[in-house]
């Protein structure tokens, strides 16, 4: 990866060179979403194939790596939900609002959250931050990962979401809260730290 | 009304699970009035408000493409993979 060459430009550039240009981030993004590298691959030789396809629908907009990225979401999602269809094993049933752990048998925050300093642009540039921010998404069990990667990373409707893995409304809020929660007290403990607030 | 004063004294758990509400769909104005009058005396909660938008704005910025290639975790394409890439392209 240390000898790819960053280009962000809004230019169309020589299909030919697109592996060299985008293929570790467009592997990189793949292999965080589905964990297994032959998938990974399948996904971007997809991608490729779709943006081979697409060409005159790049408009100079976005940089070309964005608009790649984009497509790949969709082959993510598509292969998601192809997933979904296969495994009928039905998830664990959450407790009603997935947050028991959080509040007091009153609703009060168990432990509230901490202050978070710092600036966030500096913060996304830092290398340390992403790794701990991958481990605690690895933390979140499948039934919420999954509908939150969905949703805040492939940036699909909460609508889309509920076709793709076959959930209701509710049951869906339910998994994002969870998810929220979770990675929220993860980052906290593994990276912000930090005194803890109450009302 | 009466959802807004329901809201309104409504604990932190509540007040949690509808902000996080709000970053998947519209809520009735009524609601979001009570969450922000929520928010004026509870520190907690508006920090969860704010570190829950700041997950999603850094998966965003994640999913976009535009963070530089150090910050992010070291995994690069595999060279088989990159040959077979490669030639996928030649190929069409």
């Amino acid at each position: 990866m240390a000898t790819e060459e960053r280009t962000d430009t809004n230019e169309a550039s020589d299909p030919a060179e697109w592996v060299d240009r985008h293929g570790d981030a467009l592997y990189r993004y793949a292999l965080l979403r589905v964990g297994d590298p032959a998938t990974a691959e399948e996904l971007v030789q997809e991608c490729l194939a779709g943006a081979l396809g697409a060409r005159e629908q790049f408009a100079a907009r976005s940089s070309e790596r964005t608009w790649l990225i984009g497509i790949l979401k969709r082959k993510v999602v598509d292969h998601i939900r192809r997933e979904a269809r296969r495994s009928s094993a039905d998830e664990p049933e959450l407790d009603a609002g997935g947050d028991t752990a959080y509040f007091t048998a009153n609703g009060k925050w168990a432990a509230g959250p901490a202050r978070w300093g710092g600036d966030p642009e500096a913060l996304l540039k830092k290398r340390e931050f992403w790794d701990v921010f991958r481990r605690c998404l690895g933390n979140l069990p499948d039934s919420a990962a999954q509908p939150f990667l969905l949703r805040e990373l492939d940036e699909i409707s909460s609508e889309e979401v509920c076709k793709v893995l076959d959930l209701s409304t509710t049951n869906l809020w339910t998994r994002l809260h969870r998810a929220r929660l979770s990675l929220r007290a993860c980052l906290e403990t593994h990276w912000f730290g930090g005194k803890k607030a109450s009302c | 009304m009466k959802a807004f004063l329901q809201l309104l004294f409504a604990p932190c758990r509540e007040i949690t699970r509808r902000t996080s509400l709000s970053l998947d769909r519209d809520l009735p104005r009524s609601h979001l009035m009570a969450i922000r009058i929520h928010y004026v005396y509870c520190t907690a909660c508006r920090r969860f408000r704010r570190q829950a938008a700041l997950m999603r704005h850094a998966l965003r910025r994640l999913g976009d493409g535009t963070l530089p290639d150090d910050a992010l975790p070291d995994i690069s394409l595999p060279d088989a993979a990159r040959d077979r890439l490669k030639r996928f392209i030649n190929d069409r």
